[in-house]
This record gives C-alpha cells, sequence and structure tokens, in this order.
C-alpha cells in the first residue's frame, strides 16, 4: 500500500493485504467450502515461508511476495487449529495472558475468510443481544419487528456470509451468555423468533465457524458448561519456551514499536536477551543454573517483555544516551511484574539478589550493569 | 538431501552387488518391511545382523514356532580384572514383529541363507571400553542404543526446518507413514542418507567413546568372511551401514573370561511396557503398540475407539462422538501433512485437539498418559521352552516348588508365616526376603516384625501377598549377572551394599542394618563379615544418632535371636557394649546439637539412658552414664538437652531436686525461648520432678507472670512442647500444685460454660485496660 494508513492499527488482512493476494495467486490447492484459502497456504500465512518468494500480480505490477513469520511457536499448534476450524466442531484457544493467542486467532481469521473483523468481545457485561441480535428500537416502533429493525450481531454477520467470527476472552462472560453459543454451534442455526416466514431462520453458509480465546490465569474467569466445551476443541497456546526465538520476537517487535514512536533508539542483541532472560527465568520459577526463585503473581507473558523494551528504549532515547541499556531494563522492569501484589516487588528484588548478583559476578557484562542498576528498583 | 561424498551409498545400495548393505532403525515396521523383501529378491547365501556373535545359536529358537514376540537377547558379564568385588554387567537387545533384524533372520530362513550375528559380544564391548576417571559401565543397558538420534546437531536442525518435534516425528513423516507403497532401493537410499548426515557431526573421539572404532572394524571382518563364499546381506543398525563400506577390518582383541560362566546369553520373553522408549530404557521408537499395528497393515486409528472408551470408562468424558471427531482430526491432519497414513504425533495431535477439554499441561495431562499407555501396549512375548533358561530361573522355581510357593498366574495369595514355630515358615520368609533383597517382583511383604526398621516387634507372624507375574521371570534374567542361585544372588547384592556403606559416608547404623537384613534373608555366612565392619565403622562414627541407632540394631538383633536365628553369631553381646560405649563418649558433644536435629538427639539420648539396664556389668554402665551426664549438664550449648540431661540425673538420684529447680529457674529467669527449652529438655526425661520438687513449679510460674507479652508468645511453642509429655493424669496434678501457689483453680467437671469464661476474661482485661489508664501516666 502506498499511502500510510490513517489507522493506528488496521486489522491483519489490511496490513498483511499483500502477502494473502501472493497466497491467494499461488493457491493450487484444494479449499475447504467458505475459505479463502487452502489449509497448506493458511500455514504458510502464519508460519512463513522460509524466504521463499512468491510471484504474482499486485496492484497492476507482477512482484515476488516473501510472506513472513507472524506467530512465533508450536507449529503443529497452528497445524492442529487449522484442521479444527476445517471440521464442525469450533476452536477454542486457552492459554497464559500475552501468549499471542489473539494474534493467532486474528490471523486465522484474516487468512480463512479474509477479514477478521467479526469480532464479539467477551466481558462480564456482554449480553445475549450481543452474541445473536438487537434491534433499532426506533425502527422497530416505526416499522415493527422487520429485517430492517434488526441489528446483527458480527457471528450473526459471519453465519449469514460463512465467515468465522472471533469471539475474545469467552469465559469473562457469564455461563448462561456462554451458553447461547450451543445451539448456534450445533444447529449451525439462528431463529429470530420475532420475524416471519423465511426471515425467522438464519442458516450459518460454509465458511462458518467460532474462533474463540479464554485465559487460564486470570481472575475473574467462568468456567465453561460441559455442553459447550463438548462443541470446542481446545488447544492450549504456551509461552515461547526457545530463549532464541523469543530474544529475536522480542527485539524485532521493540524495534518496530520505536520505530512508530519516532523514538528509533538503539536495541542490542545482548540487551534484549538480558531482558528475555529475565523474564523467562521469572515465568519458570528456576533458572538455567538451577535456581528456584519464587514466581510472581503477574504473568511475565513475551507481550510484556516487549511492553517493558518498549518503554525502556523510549526512556533511553528521551533521557538517556539513545541506546537501550541495561539501566533502563531495571528500571521498567519492576512495572511489569508490580501489578497484582506488593509482594512481587520483593520477588524480583530477591531475583536481583539470588540470580542476578550471581551473574554478575559469573557471566559479568550486562549482568554486571543490571546487578549495579538495582538501586533504580522502588522502595 | 545429499550425504557427504565420503559417506555416499555408491555400490553398497546396489541390488546386484556381492555385498548389500541395508542401513536400518531398530524397531522400525518400515525397514523391516524392506528388509525383508530385498532379501527375498536377492536371495544371498549370508544374512549378517549387528547383534553379539556368541547369540547366533538362539537365532533357530528364535524362529521356532513356539516364539512369540516380543522377546530379549540377554547377555551377561562379570567382570573380575579388578580388584575387590566383581562388576557386573547386563544387556538387552528386544526383538518384537517389526524389528529389522528379526524379519531379516525369517526372511534368511525362507531363501535357506545361513543368518548370523557379527557384532563384538558383550564382554568384548565392555572390555574394548576405555573408561577416562570417575566413568563406570552402567549395569544394566540395551544393546541398540540409537544415540545419534539425541546427539547429532544435523539431525535437531533439520527437525526445526521440518517442524518436527524431534528425530522420532521426524523419522515417521519421511519413512514410516507410506513405506508400503515405496521401492525398496529408494527406501534404503533415504535412510542412508538420513543416517550419512547423522553421522556427518560425529568427531572421531566421539566415535572412539561409543566403541564404534573397534566394532565395525569387526563386524566389516565378519562381512569379508563371509562375502568370499557368496552373496552377503548385511543389516545394521544406519549408524554403521553408511560407515562399513569403507572401514578395514580387524577382528577385536580375544575376551579372557576368568571363569566360563562369567559370560552367558539367553533368550527371555520381554514385553511391551519395556519396549517403550518412554519408559526409559532409551532405544527404538516409542510406541509399540502403534507401530505394531502399522506392521500388521491395520488401521491405528482403531486404538482412538479405544482410547475413547478408556478415558470414558476412567474419567467420564469423553463421548463416543468425540472418538469418531478425533479420528476424523487425525485423519484430516495426516492428509493436510501428506502422510499415508496417520503417523504417531497426527494421532496424539488430534488427541491434544479433540479429547482434551481444557488446557494440555493440566487437564490433559491424564488424557496424555492414558493415549501413550495405549500406544504402549501390553503384549508380552513367548520364548520357546527349548531355548533353555538361565539357572537362576531355575533356582528360583526349584526352591519355591519345594516351599511350596504358588508359581502359577494369577490372583495374588496371602501366606501367613509363623516365624517362631515353623522352621518352613521361616525358610520362607528368607527366600522372599531373598527374592526382595533382589528386587524380584514376586513375594510383597504386607505386614510382621520388621527387624531392620525396628517396628512391630510384638507380632510373631509375617504376612505375604505372593504372586508370580511375567515380570518376575524378567527380573531374574536380569539379576542372573548376580549368580546361579538365588542364595548367591542375593549374597552378591549384600556384598555390593555392604561395600557401599563401608566406601559411604561410614555410617554405622547403615551397616548395622544390612547385618540384620542379612540375618533376615538367611545369609547367615555374611553375619560376622558384616559384624566386623559395623564394629569398625561404630569406632569411627562421630555421630551420636547414627551410632545410637546401631547399638539398637545390634541389640535388637541380640533378643530376636530365635526368628533371626543369629544364636552363632559371636560377639554380639561385646559389639552392643562397644557401640554403648562409643556413644557414651559422644555424649557431651550433644550440646552442639542443632535446634532441628534436637528432637532425634533428645530420643537417642533417652534410648541410651535406657539401654544400659541390658548390657552386662550394669553398675559400671550406671556409673560411666552418670559421668557422661554430670558433663553434659554442666556444660553450655543446647538448652534442651542439658535440660535432658539433668533430668536423667535427677531420675537415677544423681542430682537434687533443690539443684534442679535452682538451675530452671535462673534459666528462665534470662527470659526468652532457652529457659522454656531447658524445660521441655527436662520434663522430657523427668517429668515426675513436677511435682516431686515443688521449687520447680513455683520457678515456672513466676516467670510466666513476669514475663512480658512478646517474651511470652516467643516461649509460647516451646512450652507447650514441654508439657505435651505429661499424660491427662500429671496435668492434673501439676495443675492442682499451680492451683495452690495462684489461688482457686477450675476442677475439671465443674459447671462453667464457655461463655462464661470468656465473659470473665474479658471483664479482667478491662478493669485492666482502665486501671492501667489512670494509673500508667503516674507510673512514667
Amino acid at each position: 500500500m502506498a499511502d500510510p494508513s490513517p489507522v493506528l492499527r488496521p486489522p491483519a488482512e489490511d496490513r498483511h493485504a499483500a502477502e494473502l493476494a501472493a497466497l491467494a495467486a499461488t493457491d493450487s490447492e484444494e479449499r475447504p467450502p467458505g475459505w479463502n484459502l487452502s489449509p497448506r497456504a493458511v500455514r504458510t500465512f502464519i508460519c512463513g515461508s522460509d524466504g521463499e518468494g512468491l510471484t504474482h500480480e499486485w496492484q497492476g505490477s507482477r512482484r515476488k511476495t516473501v510472506i513472513t513469520r507472524k506467530f512465533h511457536g508450536d507449529d503443529p499448534l497452528v497445524e492442529r487449529a487449522i484442521i479444527g476450524l476445517g471440521s464442525n466442531r469450533a476452536l477454542l484457544l486457552v492459554g497464559e495472558p500475552g501468549t499471542a493467542k489473539s494474534l493467532l486467532s486474528e490471523l486465522l481469521a484474516a487468512a480463512i475468510s479474509g477479514t477478521s473483523v467479526h469480532v464479539v468481545q467477551g466481558t462480564a457485561a456482554t449480553t445475549e443481544d450481543q452474541i445473536r441480535y438487537s434491534w433499532n428500537y426506533a425502527l422497530l416502533l416505526a416499522e415493527g419487528p422487520t429485517s430492517r429493525a434488526l441489528v446483527p450481531s458480527p457471528l450473526y454477520l459471519a453465519m449469514k456470509h460463512g465467515l468465522v467470527a472471533r469471539f475474545e476472552e469467552i469465559t469473562r462472560c457469564p455461563p448462561e451468555v456462554q451458553d447461547t453459543l450451543v445451539s448456534i454451534l450445533s444447529e449451525k442455526m439462528m431463529t429470530i423468533p420475532e420475524l416471519e416466514g423465511s426471515e425467522r431462520l438464519l442458516f450459518g453458509r460454509p465458511g462458518f465457524n467460532v474462533l474463540a480465546t479464554a485465559n487460564v490465569r486470570d481472575r475473574g474467569v467462568h468456567e465453561m458448561s460441559s455442553a459447550l466445551k463438548r462443541r470446542f476443541n481446545f488447544e492450549t497456546v504456551h509461552p515461547i519456551g526457545n530463549l532464541d526465538a523469543e530474544v529475536e520476537l522480542v527485539r524485532a517487535e521493540v524495534v518496530r514499536l520505536l520505530a512508530e514512536a519516532a523514538a528509533p533508539a538503539e536495541v542490542g542483541r545482548d540487551v534484549v536477551e538480558l531482558l528475555v532472560s529475565a523474564f523467562q527465568d521469572l515465568r519458570t520459577g528456576t533458572t538455567p543454573e538451577g535456581i528456584t526463585i519464587e514466581r510472581p503473581s503477574t504473568v511475565m507473558s513475551t507481550a510484556e517483555a516487549v511492553s517493558v523494551g518498549m518503554s525502556a528504549g523510549l526512556d533511553a532515547w528521551y533521557y538517556g544516551n539513545k541506546r537501550l541499556g541495561a539501566r533502563e531494563v531495571a528500571r521498567h522492569l519492576p512495572g511489569a511484574v508490580m501489578k497484582e501484589s506488593r509482594d512481587d516487588l520483593q520477588r524480583l528484588k530477591q531475583y536481583f539478589s539470588v540470580v542476578v548478583e550471581r551473574r554478575a559476578k559469573e557471566v559479568r557484562g550486562l549482568w554486571a550493569e543490571l546487578a549495579r542498576a538495582r538501586r533504580e528498583l522502588p522502595g | 538431501v545429499t550425504p557427504p561424498p565420503e559417506l555416499s551409498p555408491g555400490a553398497a545400495l546396489d541390488l546386484d552387488a556381492r555385498v548389500v548393505y541395508l542401513p536400518v532403525r531398530h524397531h522400525s515396521p518400515a525397514c523391516a518391511f524392506h528388509v525383508e523383501r530385498v532379501i527375498s529378491a536377492v536371495r544371498p547365501t549370508a544374512v549378517l545382523i549387528e547383534g553379539p556373535r556368541d547369540a547366533t545359536p538362539l537365532l533357530e529358537h528364535l524362529v521356532h514356532p513356539d516364539a512369540r514376540p516380543p522377546v530379549a537377547i540377554y547377555t551377561a558379564f562379570v567382570d573380575r580384572r579388578a580388584e575387590g568385588l566383581p562388576r557386573r554387567h547386563g544387556a538387552y537387545y528386544p526383538l518384537c514383529d517389526y524389528s529389522p533384524e528379526l524379519a531379516a533372520i525369517r526372511a534368511a530362513r525362507a531363501v535357506g541363507a545361513a543368518a548370523r550375528f557379527i557384532d563384538l559380544t558383550y564382554p568384548e564391548m565392555v572390555l574394548a571400553e576405555r573408561k577416562g576417571e570417575g566413568e563406570e559401565t552402567p549395569g544394566l543397558r540395551n544393546l541398540q542404543e540409537e544415540m545419534y538420534l539425541r546427539r547429532s546437531r544435523l539431525l535437531a536442525a533439520a527437525c526445526r526446518r521440518a517442524a518436527a518435534r524431534d528425530s522420532d516425528d521426524l523419522w515417521d513423516c519421511l519413512f514410516e507413514h507410506d513405506f508400503r507403497h515405496r521401492a525398496p532401493a529408494e527406501f534404503f537410499a533415504g535412510v542412508w542418507a538420513w543416517c550419512a548426515l547423522a553421522r556427518a557431526d560425529y568427531t572421531s573421539e566421539m566415535l572412539a567413546a561409543e566403541i564404534h572404532d573397534v566394532r565395525e572394524p569387526a563386524m566389516r571382518a565378519e562381512i569379508d568372511e563371509a562375502a568370499a563364499t557368496g552373496r552377503v546381506v548385511v543389516v545394521t543398525g544406519g549408524f554403521h551401514a553408511v560407515a562399513l563400506p569403507a572401514t578395514t577390518a580387524r577382528r577385536p582383541p580375544v575376551a579372557t573370561l576368568a571363569r566360563p560362566e562369567d559370560a552367558s546369553v539367553t533368550l527371555m520373553r520381554y514385553g511391551f511396557v519395556q519396549l517403550d522408549s518412554l519408559n526409559g530404557y532409551a532405544s527404538g521408537m516409542p510406541s509399540p503398540e502403534f507401530y505394531q499395528r502399522l506392521w500388521e497393515d491395520r488401521d491405528p486409528l482403531e486404538l482412538m475407539v479405544a482410547l475413547g472408551r478408556d478415558l470414558r470408562e476412567h474419567h467420564g468424558a469423553p463421548s463416543a462422538a468425540d472418538a469418531s471427531a478425533a479420528a476424523a482430526h487425525a485423519r484430516a491432519l495426516a492428509r493436510f501433512r501428506r502422510h499415508g497414513v496417520p503417523t504417531r504425533e497426527d494421532f496424539l495431535d488430534a488427541v491434544r485437539s479433540v479429547f482434551i477439554k481444557g488446557a494440555d499441561d493440566v487437564e490433559g495431562v491424564a488424557v496424555l498418559a492414558a493415549a501413550r499407555k495405549l500406544l504402549a501396549g501390553e503384549r508380552v512375548g513367548a520364548v520357546p521352552p527349548s531355548a533353555g533358561r538361565p539357572p537362576l530361573v531355575l533356582d528360583f522355581e526349584r526352591v519355591a516348588e519345594s516351599l511350596r510357593l504358588s508359581l502359577e498366574v494369577g490372583q495374588a495369595r496371602e501366606v501367613p508365616l509363623d516365624l517362631y514355630r515353623s522352621a518352613l515358615h521361616r525358610a520362607k520368609s528368607r527366600f522372599l526376603h531373598r527374592l526382595r533383597l533382589l528386587g524380584v517382583p514376586y513375594g510383597h511383604w504386607l505386614r510382621g516384625p520388621d527387624y531392620v526398621e525396628g517396628a512391630d516387634l510384638d507380632r510373631v507372624q509375617e504376612l505375604w501377598k505372593v504372586q508370580w507375574q511375567p515380570a518376575t521371570e524378567a527380573r531374574l534374567v536380569e539379576e542372573s549377572r548376580y549368580g546361579a542361585t538365588v542364595e548367591e544372588a542375593a549374597t552378591a547384592h549384600l556384598l555390593e551394599q555392604m561395600r557401599e556403606a563401608e566406601r559411604g559416608d561410614g555410617r554405622a547404623d547403615a551397616a548395622a542394618r544390612l547385618l540384620l537384613a542379612a540375618c533376615r534373608a538367611g545369609l547367615h555366612r555374611q553375619a560376622p563379615a558384616l559384624l566386623d565392619l559395623t564394629v569398625v565403622l561404630i569406632a569411627g562414627d562421630p555421630s551420636f544418632r547414627s551410632v545410637m541407632r546401631a547399638a539398637l540394631e545390634l541389640d535388637l538383633l541380640r533378643v530376636s535371636r530365635e526368628p533371626l536365628e543369629a544364636h552363632h553369631l559371636v560377639g554380639l553381646e561385646e559389639a552392643v557394649r562397644a557401640a554403648w560405649e562409643r556413644a557414651t563418649g559422644l555424649v557431651p558433644g550433644l550440646t552442639a546439637t542443632a535446634e532441628e536435629e534436637e528432637g532425634a538427639a533428645l530420643d537417642a539420648l533417652c534410648s541410651w539412658s535406657a539401654l544400659v539396664a541390658s548390657l552386662p556389668d550394669p553398675a559400671l554402665a550406671a556409673q560411666q552414664r552418670a559421668q557422661a551426664l554430670q558433663a553434659l549438664a554442666a556444660a553450655e550449648g543446647n538448652p534442651v538437652l542439658l535440660g535432658a540431661a539433668a533430668g536423667l540425673l535427677f531420675d537415677d538420684g544423681d542430682l537434687p531436686g533443690a539443684e534442679i529447680a535452682r538451675r530452671l529457674a535462673g534459666r528462665l529467669a534470662a527470659g526468652g525461648p532457652p529457659g522454656a527449652r531447658f524445660l521441655r529438655g527436662l520434663l522430657r526425661t523427668a517429668r515426675s520432678v513436677c511435682w516431686r520438687e515443688p521449687g520447680v513449679v513455683e520457678a515456672v510460674h513466676r516467670t510466666l507472670r513476669e514475663l512480658s507479652e512478646p517474651g511470652f508468645i516467643e516461649s509460647l511453642p516451646h512450652l507447650r512442647l514441654a508439657f505435651a509429655d505429661l499424660t491427662p493424669r500429671e496435668c492434673d496434678r501439676v495443675a492442682a500444685l499451680v492451683g495452690a501457689e495462684s489461688g482457686p483453680v477450675l476442677r475439671a467437671g465443674e459447671a462453667v460454660t464457655e461463655a462464661a469464661l470468656l465473659l470473665g476474661l474479658r471483664v479482667d482485661r478491662l478493669v485492666g485496660e482502665i486501671l492501667g489508664a489512670d494509673f500508667g501516666a503516674s507510673d512514667a
């Protein structure tokens, strides 16, 4: 796209429009009914083409497009999710916060249906209307219940047009509201008793499915009824376990975000490795040296590491020497750790005295800098 | 992928060549399938297989109609090169229906070719190993270990590129899913490339460390010899196959055996449970039942239905619809991944997607465990009677029959044994205890006097649950490296444990426990040596508790001579005395006892004091006790033990009550926990001091009155422990004394409700506060 987009965060299908077009043009495999791409092309869209360029027509000229990897982690999980969406069951991605569940859901919807914007956001206040449909009351009063007066929900539209509907944070909804989905998922049909004739029934078109996400570690989530569970395939998304992969991902994201914020501070790989190592230690509760530490109650996700990197980078750009260093990391780490309880600060300090001090002596380098920056910790 | 030129197959895979090298992976149905096809097509004069040469005579039993895989060749070697006890090694070579090696043996028989094993014998392997300082050969291992799968960095990189989870997954995706539709030459070229890749990052040091530099020239020598007389097909692990064509023949050094029975090769029945590499027997491929079905060309997804039923029975979910959805999911995944039939990971992926309702590391754990168990299967093989059995198994059966113990498969039987009255029962008990020493699953000890732990000694009967299981025989075969009879093997085990006790941290109680275990298992011949060892260790053991435990064990053996048949053990009483005296020497050092160990030290001190009565010349012992206690009581250190020493002295009349009261008052006056801890030790050893010496209660009472609130809270746990030893009647007695001192006391049984008591306390506190507010200022 030539002109810069006027929206803050365009949906996946716009961000990666060229890649989707390249895949659609070169996809020779069979597509399930209602799908924009074949399952293999969907996988390539998410896991990348390993640097290989696809030749296709794009905005009037021939070009080669390389498909980038957009989801880092478990490839077999992506495959299971794609196959699951092609079956007659809905898909639920579960996992700790910040494991890119929503990103994966957005990418899957964009690749399969060409649109990822049919989203219901689950909250404690979500009502049945938001899942099914509601009414434009002015029209309802004027005309009575007609299809013109009906305000469709994202799910309604997805059924009608054969698209993947996304349901974010489904377990935040009260169980009775969640259960609205039971009949929709098993019958693939919605009854609109207020309307008459053929409009009384809305049948799902091929390509319709529901892709939900849920957190397992968050506070304030509800149980799911077994009736609903039976209609879903569950896939667990885990945090990235591989240090190198996570370092690469965090670094790329931090650099991109800093560039977008017009604060292109220098982000060295070693600093990011320091940050990610600290996150992995605190996340798992054990370090590669075998030291056991107390895990903070906050979830130390990759997304959180990116956000610490980003704020530390901004700090370095505006108040430092324009180079992200251990001092900035130390300054912004507490904000990420200390969200749920004040004890987490103690746990972070414990981490500094047990692990960071030790590495400062043994590994030196940035760890020594981080140990010196300990005075940046509050309290 | 193209392998490096020095490892390219060249003519080796040419099916018209004089020598055809077939690279295989152990327990691979695909390899087995193609090995059979090649041998049937080539019709060679000889089929040479990687496996211990001295196991070749077993081949006829392997193709016997009564043989039913899985079976294993078990080979043992007793290494007597080093000083002292011999080192005993054992190794397995498992074979199942889909083992390429077994397929080769069967195919050779069908075409009339001579089949032979060509690898080093197990003793030759052990002797060829060059071990560095501190490295030791494991006692038990698998001859089909495929170390390269874990070591190769190139294979690891290939897995990452192909998005395979591990080398097993990658292997399945490359070779297992569609092997029936490939030509043998093309198939083996692929395996060759795989193995060449894996071998490419091995250095010559790594090859030497795994003694490939001895094994491969030896195998090559056998190949050359066979090739002189006709066409040959060589079936070896792919890791060797890629190197053998370029290897120079060299015979291995001859292994000389100290005794002919030091090396043995046996055929034994084996089970899928042991074959499953996920059970820690790292070799071959995991999930044997899954691959057995692949081999039999049955749909592996039948297992999905079985899994659904299994989960429904045990967890209430999933529904039958789930099982068919999971099967459909596995098929769709296999199609998507371009697999001919669903691979093991396709199967497990479908289980993950459909059967797990929740997070895979929470709700999924039980589901995946059930799936893995089902994929492993429970098949147990059979060996033809003609194959012979190791002497240890025969001895076991002979002894069990003569003792009228059941050797039938089926229900477990409870066997009560009267240790005091029946010699036959004692013989049974010893036999079962020997098997326990060997770790053979046969008799399960339910209850009875436990002489080693010193528990339930008032019982006169032992109760066992006896049941023969396939694992009984498997373990006996494994243990056959320890000897030809149950007694011999149990003795060898005992000696090894004795050596460990000697080499270990020099704790006397470990040796004493072994002595009891030996007597219990009827290994009395070792008893004198164990007693000597115990006495030697006692002399050097610096731990009061360990020495005391040894003394008690020895004393227990002394009093339990009858059921343990230790009449002939000379020097037992002297050893008890020596242990007690050593402990006496350690008593003054108890002042340094750490707080977390004081409970155990207190117990040991009490048993030390009580043991005096049963020693020879108790009067002298009592004198020694008094001296040691005086030294302990007069020292400074852990107050609990000082209190305990004072109490013991009081009990013997060596310390007047008034002196006790004076010491207690002094310690309590210092405030804080040490005083309360002294009291705890005191009351543990001499509760009667409470009512026999009025000064004691008085001192406690005064301190409680004077203690500040935080001081009281700090001492409270210790005070609670101190008085916990009193019996209810004694509590009453002390309470009466306290009451006499402080005014009226409520007696048990007097009608005061809890509410009234609480109200009284509240009034008391409020009045106190008001008085405090009124007079507090002027006090300050």
